[in-house]
C-alpha cells in the first residue's frame, strides 16, 4: 500500500464508485458508507475493499463456534487511506446498532473490517456484508466486554466524528 | 552481628517481594476483571441482543404489513429484514449466547419455535428472488405465531445474560475484597517495615556517632601519642603514620605512605624479627593486645642514624582485611641507662671477682711462707733451747696461728661471698664431736683457771649427717671467744635437740660468765671486721670475722646463731642447726681431728713438694723422728720416684708444675706400680674445702691444709701404722716371704726381689734368642743360683720349671728347650705379679 501510484488508482476508483452508486441502494449491495468530517462522503463496495491492503487471522469469537479464518482491510489502513482525520469514529450496523471508538485506540492489524469469512463473503443472514473483528485469541486485551461491545457486524455505515 | 543483619535484610526484601509481586498479581487480574467488567457496555450489548432480538422481528412484521398493504414497494426491504432476523436468530444459536441456550431447557424450548420459524422463512426466501404476497401473507402469520415466543425467549435469554454478568460482577467484587485486604495487610506490615527500619536507622545512627565519635577520639589517641603509630595493611605497607611517627623517624607521612616499614625503619637483617613480631600478633587472638608480644630492637632514623625501639605489634581486622598496627617508642635513653647500668654491674662484679681472687691468691700466698715459719718454729722446738729462746719461740709460733686464724677466715668469706662454701657432709658422732671440742679447749680454759663443763642431753647421743668440720669451726669459734672473754668463772656448752620427721633440730648452747655485750652491739658483733672496743685496749669482743663466719656458715646450713647478753652478766650464744639422725651408728672411720699421741717406728716416706721451704721443713720434721725421706718437686718425678721403691707414706702437694698432686695420685692408684696401695696425704695451701672432694676421687687417703704442724704429721703418721695389714696373700708364698720380711725388712724385700726377677727376665731373654746354649756347664750353673734365689724369696712355684731346666742342661738335652723356657716365662710373670702385690698389700 506504500505505493503511491496505486493509492491514486484507488482514489479514483472511489470517486467513480460515488457516482455510479446510488445511496439509496447502498445498504444491501454491500456499499459501506463513508463520512469523514468534511462531511465528505464515500461510498465503498467489496470490491474497493479488497483493493485495499489485506489482513487475515484465525480466531474464535464469542458469537461462532469454532474457529474462523477472517480477512479485510484494517479499520485503520482505511481511515489512513482516506485521509481521514478526527478524535473518533462512530460505526452503525443495519439493525441500528452504533459504537463510538477513538481512532487512537486503533492498531495497525486490528481490528479489521472482515469481508471474507472461512474464504466466502458474508451474506446479511450471516452477520454481513461487513463485520469488525478484532483477533481476540492474540491477546487477552481484546477478550474484554469493550472490546466484544466494538464487535459490530452487519456494519453499514463509518462517520469520523470529533 | 553484622551477618545477621544481612540475614534479617534478605529476609525483609524476600517478604516485601513476595508481597509485592502478590499484590501486583492480584492488581493485574482486578483491572483484568474491571475491563471485562466495563459494565455499562457489556450490559448494554447483552440488552441490545435481546431488545434487538425482539425488535427485529417487530420490524419485519412492519415492514411485510407496508408491502402487503403497498405491493409496489420494492421487494429488497423485505429480504434485508427478513436476513436480519435470520441473522439474530443465528446468533442466538451460536457463540456463548448459543451455549447458555443450550445449556438451559427452557431455552431450548423456547428456541425450537423460532428455529422452525427461521427455516420456513429460508425456505419462502429460497423459493425465487420475487416474493409472492401469499408468502408475504404466510410469512406474517408466522411472525404473529412466533412473536411471544420471541419476546419471552428474548427476556429469558436476557435473565441469563444478566445473572452470568451479575456472577462476574460478584466474583470481582470478591476479588476486589481480598485485595483489598492483602493491600490492607501489606500496608500495615509496610508500616511495620518502616518503623523497624526507622529503629534500624536509629541504632545505625546512634553505631555510627559512637563510631565516628571512637574514631575520631581514636585519631586523636593516635596522632596525639608519644608514641609513634604505624598501620600497615597485610603487605607492610604503610597505610597511616601519625605526627610522633615523624618526629621520630624523620620521615614525613607523605614520604613513607605506601611504602614498608622493612624499607623505611627497619634495616636489613633485622626485617626478621620484625616479621616475627607481625606473626606474633597474627598468632595471638585479633585485636587482643598482648602485653608479652614486645619486642626491642634497633631501627632507623631518615638520617640513617640506628637507635632502640620498642616496638609492640597488634592485628587488627578491618573490613575483612588484615591490619597491623605498630606502636614503636625510642627506647634509645632507657637501653643507655640499661647499658650503663649492666656496665656499673659487671663492673662491680669484676671487682668483686677480682677482689675475691686477690683475696684467695693473697691467703694462699700468705700461707705458704706462714707454713715455713711455723713449720721452722715447730723444728726448732725440738733443738736445745734456753728458756727465753723457747719463750720468743712461742710468741712467734702463736703469732703465727692467729695469723693463720685470719687467713683461713678471710678465704672463708670470701668464699661464703662468692657461694663456694660447700659442705662435706658425713656422718659423725654428735659426743665424739663434743669430748674432741672439749679437749682441744681444754687447754685455754685451764690456761685462765676457768672451768670448761660440757652436757649433752640423751636423746642427741646419736650419729647425724653434716659437715662435721664447719660445726666444729663454729662451735670453736664460739666456746673459744667465750673463753677469750672470760676473766673468772665458767663456761658451759650444753648440746640438746628436738626432732622432728628424722631430722633433729640441735641446739648448742655457750654460756660464759664474761664481760658481756651491750643490747646496742649484739647486732653489731655479727658483722664483718667488727670489734668492740671497752674503751682500754685490753680485750675485745668480736674479733674480726669469726663469729661474721660462724653466723653465714650456720645460716647457710639452715641454721643460726643468737645471742643473750647483758653488760657485765656474761653471754649466751646459741647454734642451732637442723640434722639428719642416723638411726644405725656406723663404724666407718673417722677422720679424727684429736689422735693420742703415739711414738713410731722409723718409715719410707716420699714428699712430692715445690715449695723448696715447705719441703725441708716437713723433711726435718720427718726425719727428726728418724724417718727415710726422699723428695720429688713434682707429679711426674713422683711417680719415677714411686717406680723405684716401695714408700709407706706419700705427702702430695696439690698444686705443682709439670703435673698436680690430684693427676700423679689417680696415675698412682691407676696404675699396677709398687706404690698404688700406698697411703697418699694431699696438702695444699688453699682452703681444704675446695680440693677435699677432689683428692678423695683421685685416690688421697687423707688431706691436709698447709701448715701441717708437728703434732698432726705424727698422727698421721701413727695412724698409718696403726693401721690393719690385710692378709691377702698366695698362702703357698706367703711363710717364706713374710720371715724374710719380718727379718730384712719390707725395703730390702722389695731390692732383692727386684732384682731377682730382672735376672730371671734377662735369663729368659737371652734363652729365647739361643745365646746361652754354648756352654751347657755355665749354663746350669746359671740355673742352679737362680733356683736358690727363687726359695730364698719364697718363690717356690719357680722351683720346678728350673729344676727340670737345670737338669736337662747337665745333661745336655735341649730338644725340648724352648717349650720348657716358655713355660719358666709364664711361671716367672705370675711370680712376680703376686710378689709385688705382697709386698704393695703388706
Amino acid at each position: 500500500m506504500s505505493d503511491p501510484n496505486f493509492s491514486y488508482l484507488s482514489r479514483a476508483l472511489v470517486v467513480f464508485l460515488i457516482f455510479v452508486f446510488s445511496p439509496v441502494f447502498a445498504q444491501d449491495k454491500g456499499l459501506l458508507q463513508v463520512t469523514l468530517l468534511k462531511s465528505d462522503t464515500v461510498y465503498l463496495n467489496l470490491e474497493a475493499l479488497d483493493m485495499l491492503e489485506q489482513t487475515h487471522f484465525k480466531t474464535t469469537t464469542m458469537w461462532t463456534s469454532g474457529k474462523i479464518q477472517v480477512s479485510g482491510v484494517s479499520l485503520k489502513t482505511l481511515l489512513k487511506h482516506l485521509g481521514a482525520r478526527g478524535e473518533s469514529i462512530e460505526l452503525t450496523a443495519l439493525d441500528n446498532y452504533s459504537i463510538v471508538m477513538p481512532i487512537a485506540d486503533l492498531e495497525d492489524g486490528a481490528p479489521i473490517i472482515v469481508t471474507h469469512m472461512n474464504r466466502e463473503i458474508m451474506s446479511v443472514r450471516k452477520n454481513g456484508p461487513y463485520w469488525l473483528v478484532f483477533p481476540y485469541d492474540s491477546d487477552p486485551k481484546y477478550q474484554t466486554e469493550v472490546t466484544y461491545g466494538r464487535s459490530i457486524w452487519q456494519l453499514t455505515e463509518l462517520r469520523v466524528v470529533n | 552481628m553484622q551477618s545477621e543483619l544481612k540475614g534479617y535484610r534478605v529476609l525483609v526484601l524476600a517478604g516485601l517481594l513476595l508481597l509485592g509481586l502478590l499484590f501486583s498479581l492480584m492488581v493485574s487480574k482486578l483491572f483484568s476483571e474491571l475491563k471485562e467488567l466495563s459494565v455499562a457496555d457489556s450490559g448494554n450489548l447483552s440488552r441490545w441482543n435481546s431488545y434487538q432480538f425482539d425488535a427485529e422481528f417487530a420490524n419485519l412484521e412492519l415492514t411485510l404489513a407496508e408491502h402487503i398493504a403497498y405491493r409496489d414497494l420494492p421487494i429488497d426491504e423485505v429480504r434485508l429484514r427478513a436476513n436480519i432476523v435470520l441473522s439474530k436468530i443465528f446468533v442466538m444459536e451460536s457463540g456463548r449466547i448459543g451455549e447458555i441456550v443450550w445449556e438451559n431447557k427452557n431455552a431450548q424450548v423456547l428456541f425450537e419455535p423460532v428455529r422452525q420459524f427461521a427455516m420456513n422463512t429460508i425456505d419462502i426466501l429460497e423459493r425465487s428472488d420475487e416474493i409472492a404476497l401469499s408468502d408475504l401473507l404466510i410469512l406474517r402469520d408466522m411472525i404473529q405465531d412466533v412473536r411471544p415466543t420471541v419476546h419471552e425467549l428474548a427476556l429469558f435469554v436476557f435473565k441469563l445474560e444478566e445473572s452470568a454478568a451479575l456472577e462476574r460482577r460478584d466474583k470481582f467484587s470478591r476479588q476486589l475484597r481480598w485485595t483489598g485486604g492483602f493491600a490492607i495487610i501489606l500496608l500495615f506490615m509496610m508500616a511495620g517495615l518502616l518503623l523497624l527500619l526507622d529503629i534500624m536507622l536509629r541504632t545505625a545512627m546512634q553505631r555510627d556517632t559512637d563510631l565516628s565519635a571512637a574514631a575520631v577520639q581514636l585519631a586523636s589517641t593516635v596522632a596525639g601519642s608519644s608514641n609513634a603509630i604505624l598501620t600497615a595493611d597485610s603487605y607492610g605497607k604503610i597505610i597511616e603514620y601519625n605526627a610522633s611517627a615523624e618526629g621520630l623517624f624523620g620521615w614525613t607521612r607523605e614520604e613513607v605512605i605506601g611504602k614498608t616499614m622493612e624499607e623505611i625503619i627497619f634495616p636489613k637483617g633485622i626485617g626478621a624479627a620484625y616479621k616475627n613480631a607481625m606473626n606474633r600478633s597474627l598468632e595471638t587472638d585479633e585485636q587482643k593486645a598482648d602485653g608479652d608480644s614486645r619486642i626491642e630492637l634497633s631501627a632507623l632514623q631518615k638520617s640513617g642514624e640506628e637507635f632502640f625501639v620498642e616496638l609492640s605489634m597488634t592485628f587488627v581486622q578491618r573490613n575483612g582485611r588484615a591490619i597491623f598496627m605498630a606502636y614503636i617508642r625510642d627506647i634509645s635513653d632507657r637501653k643507655l641507662i640499661e647499658q650503663t647500668l649492666i656496665n656499673a654491674r659487671d663492673q662491680a662484679e669484676r671487682t668483686d671477682k677480682a677482689k675475691s681472687q686477690f683475696l684467695t691468691v693473697m691467703s694462699h700466698e700468705m700461707r705458704t711462707p706462714l707454713a715455713g715459719i711455723i713449720g721452722v718454729m715447730d723444728l726448732l722446738k725440738t733443738t736445745k733451747l734456753t728458756k727465753k729462746q723457747d719463750h720468743y719461740r712461742r710468741i712467734v709460733t702463736s703469732s703465727s696461728e692467729v695469723l693463720l686464724e685470719h687467713i683461713n677466715e678471710a678465704l672463708d668469706i670470701t668464699r661464703i661471698e662468692g657461694g663456694e662454701l660447700q659442705f662435706s657432709i658425713q656422718s659423725f658422732s654428735l659426743p665424739t664431736l663434743a669430748t674432741s671440742l672439749i679437749a682441744v679447749l681444754e687447754p685455754l680454759a685451764v690456761e685462765k683457771k676457768l672451768d670448761l663443763i660440757l652436757q649433752i642431753d640423751k636423746n642427741v647421743r646419736f650419729d647425724f649427717m653434716g659437715d662435721v668440720n664447719r660445726i666444729r669451726q663454729i662451735l670453736i669459734n664460739l666456746v673459744g671467744n667465750s673463753i677469750k672473754f672470760t676473766d673468772d668463772g665458767y663456761i658451759r656448752l650444753e648440746i640438746s635437740g628436738t626432732d622432728h620427721a628424722g631430722i633433729s633440730y640441735l641446739q648448742f648452747k655457750v654460756t660464759d660468765t664474761g664481760v658481756g655485750i651491750a643490747p646496742e652491739n649484739q647486732k653489731k658483733i655479727f658483722d664483718d671486721f667488727v670489734a668492740l672496743s671497752f674503751g682500754d685496749s685490753r680485750q675485745k669482743r668480736g674479733d674480726g670475722l669469726g663469729l661474721s663466719i660462724s653466723r653465714k656458715i650456720a645460716r647457710l646450713m639452715s641454721g643460726d646463731i643468737e645471742v643473750k647478753s647483758d653488760v657485765g652478766k656474761g653471754a649466751v650464744f646459741t647454734l642451732t642447726i637442723p640434722l639428719q639422725q642416723i638411726d644405725e651408728i656406723e663404724n666407718r672411720a673417722m677422720i679424727h681431728p684429736y689422735f693420742p699421741e703415739v711414738r713410731v717406728n722409723p718409715i719410707n716416706v716420699l714428699i712430692v713438694e715445690d715449695n723448696d721451704i715447705n719441703m725441708k721443713v716437713l723433711c726435718d720434721m720427718l726425719m727428726v723422728d728418724g724417718h727415710t725421706v726422699s723428695t720429688a718437686t713434682d707429679g711426674l718425678e713422683a711417680l719415677e720416684q714411686a717406680g723405684n721403691q716401695v714408700f709407706d707414706v706419700i705427702f702430695m702437694d696439690i698444686s705443682m708444675p709439670i703435673m698436680g698432686g690430684l693427676e700423679a695420685t689417680s696415675r698412682l692408684r691407676a696404675g699396677d706400680g709398687l706404690n698404688a696401695k700406698t697411703y697418699i696425704v694431699g696438702l695444699s695451701a688453699h682452703g681444704s674445702e675446695e680440693f677435699r672432694e677432689q683428692a678423695e676421687e683421685a685416690g688421697m687417703d687423707f688431706f691436709h691444709t698447709k701448715p701441717i704442724r708437728m703434732n698432726a704429721l705424727n698422727k698421721i703418721i701413727a695412724n698409718i701404722r696403726s693401721a690393719p695389714e690385710p692378709a691377702t696373700f698366695d698362702e703357698s708364698l706367703s711363710p717364706v716371704l713374710q720371715e724374710l720380711r719380718a727379718a730384712i725388712g719390707r725395703e730390702k724385700v722389695f731390692i732383692v726381689g727386684a732384682k731377682f726377677f730382672n735376672e730371671l727376665d734377662i735369663f729368659i731373654q737371652q734363652s729365647i734368642n739361643g745365646e746361652l746354649l754354648r756352654d751347657y756347664t755355665i749354663l746350669a750353673e746359671a740355673i742352679h743360683k737362680m733356683r736358690g734365689a727363687a726359695a730364698l724369696l719364697g718363690q717356690e712355684r719357680l722351683e720346678k720349671p728350673l729344676g727340670k731346666l737345670e737338669k736337662n742342661a747337665l745333661d745336655g738335652d735341649v730338644t725340648d728347650w724352648s717349650n720348657d723356657i716358655q713355660n719358666l716365662q709364664d711361671v716367672a710373670q705370675r711370680s712376680k705379679v703376686d710378689f709385688h702385690s705382697f709386698l704393695r698389700d703388706s
